[in-house]
């Protein structure tokens, strides 16, 4: 095309211009000794103070992993490529030193830390005031900051970190603890089961619809050091919460471990909807550096009626292995997947969900839009399974691709097993570049080449961002663009 | 001793009796790819490939190649399968060998045809060229276990620029009394370049057999070339068919590819098809029936290698009783292959409450001018459609007969002659009573 000489040299301007997130903050830590072994575990659980029936599920989780998965390596089915992971090479524990006299209000959270949140664009106060968002901070591993936390108290809502809520609520944590994902589900939850530093701890009770977006910013500071995020909602019978995560990760050059587990319980007439903007540092445009970025997460609608809803925008990370499941026990309940993934320069993305429809008259819609640019690779992997029970059951799933440059590749990968005559099941989905009319087009009426391919992409991602709360749509529709900054080819 | 120690004795002991023994590059390539098969042995659902399809039952013992003594087959039992008015072009293989006493005569034909055996006695095919390597790949173990054992099967070419006069029929029997035996039939097919030629593949059992049918076809069409390539798969009830189409297609070429599967306890068929021309083009379509306990396995696998190729897959299967039917479609786009044009969808209908389908429809694109779509749906007959059947009196045992009828003829109708589509349409009428003796 003829534009392209115009932007050539707008793209190459694009391209080399480094992630904005890039920094490392000076805080004291406290940290267990490199690597990874049974006193590990025990060192973490005991600097927690947890009770002796979490230890002994940390450690049969971490014999599970020691057994079955340390010897048979990472699984090696996702069309992902990296050289394998050395676990102990990392730190599997780092937590802010004030950890023991935890501060009650922002003003005692340490000045350091304030300024990490101005610099990522989270001015607690602001928020509290301005968004009606309530914001659990999560500064590496430990909760430092939580607000909104007397409103949410009123209702009978719990929304803390998960390490006090095993100090505090004991019993619901014992309770549902590991029930979704159980502690050796796969060699990456295994590890995070055995050695899991903190998280977020959500329990709605009976009839109480959340009267605000709960939300966690983390982000990963103090290098070489695997975070691993445990958590664990809770909607109980006729009960409503929508949940926001979002993280953006300072700028390095080795490859960091992220092994998360969030697990989500829906009971009668429940609903939770769960949204994840993800904006880890991608690695350089050579793929050099980069988070990879393992995440089990996985939604049991338990109770008849209940929903559970997945929205995630991923943008970020070297690696992306994540696949938001719902598992549809009872009857008429409903599971959702909606996601835009987006890989640029030598990123990977292997992501895509599973709904077991195993009650009767479930329902599921997935669509997933995947945007490939670079020499990246993007693939949906995806699991509708409908069990002999599950009369009537319905999935309708949509998945497309869009790809952005002559090295890239996009890949659908579904499974669909369908063991019932009554239900309905319809998989579509397609892959194809912006054609030269759409693009020239936009240039037509005046748009240059990267609004006119940035105004088609948010087109083919609307449906997704529909389903994303507003405050999330924005940010996501912005994160877009930067993170396509310059892939037009 | 272990299946794959039996497997090596057996080849032992049959190996002087296989064609081409007295050439020596044969018996390396034999050789060769038995020893591949002996190092991954029977394929299991650990395979990504094999997930859905269990071959236990075959890994159970190793089975001997069906004997070809006192065959009792005439032309006779073979008339169900040879449709009329399809001309005096078939082949006939009896327990993987060919028959000419059942065959019609080639000698007038414009092609060149020729039974494998004798190509490979007499030295016609000089090289394994055309038979190809030995792969590697634990996946293809059953290719590698065709290639050590064939026997029989046809060499046809089709000369350039000819356009050929009608149909070859391949009718390949397994006779009665073939219980936990083994036949390994191959078929190679060239159509050189502006060559249009046209191949009926028949794969039947004259009883019902515990016998395993493991067959391989190869068809190369150079460029300009035209090919279709019809295949019915009717073996036994209680026999297991393993059956591969490899295919490849040059510049400007085009393949059509039309087959069906309703026998078998456990019926597998794969297409792998790669378009190695620009311009290429390859057209398949899929019908499967399965009742009772059948596992009816379709896997496709379309290379896009060149640019501007184009491809079609649309696969129908209708599942009854405990059935279980599998469609794995994978459809990969070379990095540089730009202008494709791809187009996949699965339609299944279920009519029992104990069948199952497993579908997996796969995309995997590495070049991005392209355009490439799938689909896949699952589902019942319309409650809608057989209510408004049922209230203008029609009972609904013929409404679902209608409706499946529909459902599957309307492919039968787009792509065959009216002599094939009437066979197969009494075909699946058969196969509609059946059902309904269950």
């Amino acid at each position: 095309m003829a534009t392209d000489t115009d932007t050539l040299a707008a793209t190459q301007r694009l391209v080399d211009s480094e992630y904005g997130y890039g920094f490392v903050t000076e805080v004291e830590e406290d940290r267990a000794p490199k690597g990874l072994n049974e006193g590990v575990v025990r060192y973490i659980s005991a600097k927690k103070e947890e009770p002796q029936w979490l230890l002994d599920w940390r450690l049969r989780a971490f014999r599970a992993w020691e057994e079955r998965y340390l010897p048979a390596g990472d699984p090696t089915w996702a069309k992902l490529r990296y050289p394998p992971i050395n676990y102990q090479d990392a730190f599997y524990y780092a937590a802010p030193k004030s950890q023991a006299d935890r501060p009650r209000s922002l003003d005692e959270v340490d000045p350091e830390l304030l300024k990490t949140y101005d610099k990522l664009g989270i001015p607690l106060h602001e928020r509290e005031v301005l968004a009606g968002v309530a914001v659990d901070a999560v500064f590496d591993s430990v909760s430092v900051a939580t607000t909104y936390k007397a409103a949410l108290a009123e209702k009978g809502i719990i929304f803390c970190a998960m390490s006090e809520a095993v100090r505090e609520h004991s019993d619901l944590v014992k309770k549902y603890l590991g029930t979704v994902v159980p502690y050796s589900d796969n060699s990456f939850a295994t590890l995070n089961s055995a050695v899991f530093s903190d998280g977020t701890f959500v329990y709605v009770p009976p009839g109480v619809r959340c009267p605000m977006e709960l939300s966690t910013y983390f982000r990963i500071n103090a290098e070489n050091t695997g975070q691993f995020e445990r958590t664990l909602v809770i909607a109980d019978k006729g009960s409503y919460v929508s949940y926001l995560e979002g993280c953006t990760a300072p700028m390095r050059d080795e490859n960091q471990l992220h092994a998360a587990v969030v697990e989500l319980v829906a009971l009668d007439d429940a609903e939770i909807k769960y949204s994840t903007v993800q904006n880890w540092y991608p690695g350089n445009k050579h793929g050099e550096g980069g988070i990879y970025n393992f995440v089990t997460k996985r939604g049991a609608c338990r109770g008849r009626n209940s929903k559970i809803s997945w929205t995630q925008v991923e943008t970020g990370s070297a690696i992306t292995w994540k696949y938001p499941s719902c598992i549809l026990q009872g009857d008429n309940s409903v599971g959702e997947f909606y996601s835009v993934a987006v890989t640029n320069n030598y990123q990977q993305a292997d992501t895509g969900t599973k709904m077991i429809h195993i009650g009767a008259n479930t329902r599921s819609t997935i669509i997933s839009k995947s945007i490939s640019a670079g020499h990246a690779q993007n693939t949906y992997r995806g699991l509708v399974r409908i069990q002999p029970r599950a009369h009537s059951a319905r999935n309708f799933t949509q998945c497309d691709g869009l790809l952005l440059g002559d090295r890239c590749g996009a890949h659908t990968v579904p499974y669909i097993e369908v063991k019932n005559s009554g239900a309905r099941v319809e998989h579509e989905a397609s892959t194809s570049r912006i054609s030269d009319d759409q693009l020239f087009y936009c240039m037509q009426r005046g748009l240059g080449a990267e609004d006119g391919v940035n105004l088609i992409v948010n087109g083919f991602c609307k449906v997704v961002f529909q389903s994303l709360p507003m405050e999330f749509a924005v940010e996501a529709q912005k994160l877009l663009e930067v993170s396509l900054e310059g892939s037009i080819g | 001793m272990t299946l794959l120690d039996d497997y090596a004795e057996e080849f032992l002991s049959v190996a002087s009796h296989l064609p081409g023994y007295e050439r020596n590059w044969l018996n390396e390539h034999r050789q060769a790819s038995l020893q591949i098969f002996l190092e991954n042995g029977i394929p299991t659902p650990q395979l990504e490939s094999w997930k859905y399809t269990n071959l236990h039952v075959l890994g159970q013992r190793a089975l001997p190649l069906a004997s070809t003594e006192c065959l009792h087959v005439d032309r006779k039992s073979l008339k169900p399968f040879l449709p009329e008015g399809l001309g005096e072009r078939t082949l006939v293989f009896v327990n993987g060998w060919f028959r000419c006493d059942l065959s019609d005569d080639m000698d007038g034909a414009e092609e060149t045809v020729t039974s494998l055996a004798s190509a490979l006695h007499e030295g016609q095919l000089d090289s394994h060229v055309l038979l190809g390597s030995p792969a590697p790949e634990p996946e293809r173990a059953l290719h590698s276990l065709n290639s050590a054992f064939m026997t029989d099967g046809a060499v046809i070419r089709f000369a350039k620029g000819k356009q050929s006069e009608g149909p070859y029929h391949l009718v390949f029997v397994t006779a009665p009394g073939a219980d936990a035996a083994a036949t390994h039939p191959r078929n190679i097919v060239i159509a050189e370049r502006d060559s249009v030629a046209e191949i009926v593949e028949t794969h039947v059992g004259l009883d019902e057999g515990a016998y395993w049918s493991n067959s391989y076809t190869s068809i190369f069409l150079e460029s300009g070339s035209h090919v279709r390539h019809h295949r019915f798969q009717g073996d036994s009830l209680l026999a297991h068919h393993i059956g591969t189409t490899l295919v490849e297609i040059g510049t400007g070429a085009k393949y059509e590819g039309f087959t069906v599967s309703i026998g078998g306890k456990l019926a597998r068929h794969e297409i792998s098809a790669h378009l190695t021309g620009t311009d290429a083009g390859c057209d398949l379509t899929g019908i499967y029936l399965g009742y009772c306990s059948q596992h009816i396995d379709n896997t496709v696998q379309i290379h896009h290698l060149a640019p501007h190729g184009r491809s079609r897959q649309v696969y129908r299967g209708v599942l009854d009783g405990e059935a279980r039917g599998v469609f794995q479609g994978k459809v990969v786009v070379a990095p540089d292959a730009q202008g494709v044009d791809a187009h996949q969808l699965n339609q299944n209908l279920i009519l029992s409450s104990s069948a199952e389908i497993d579908t997996k429809p796969e995309l995997e694109i590495n070049a991005n001018d392209v355009k490439c779509t799938h689909g896949a749906t699952v589902g019942a007959l319309d409650e809608e459609a057989l209510f408004y059947m049922q209230s203008r009196g029609i009972s609904r045992g013929t409404a679902t007969d209608m409706l499946i009828d529909g459902f599957i003829n309307e492919l039968c109708r787009e792509s065959l002659s009216p002599v094939l589509s009437e066979w197969l349409g009494s075909m699946f009428a058969s196969w509609m009573m059946k059902r309904h003796e269950q």
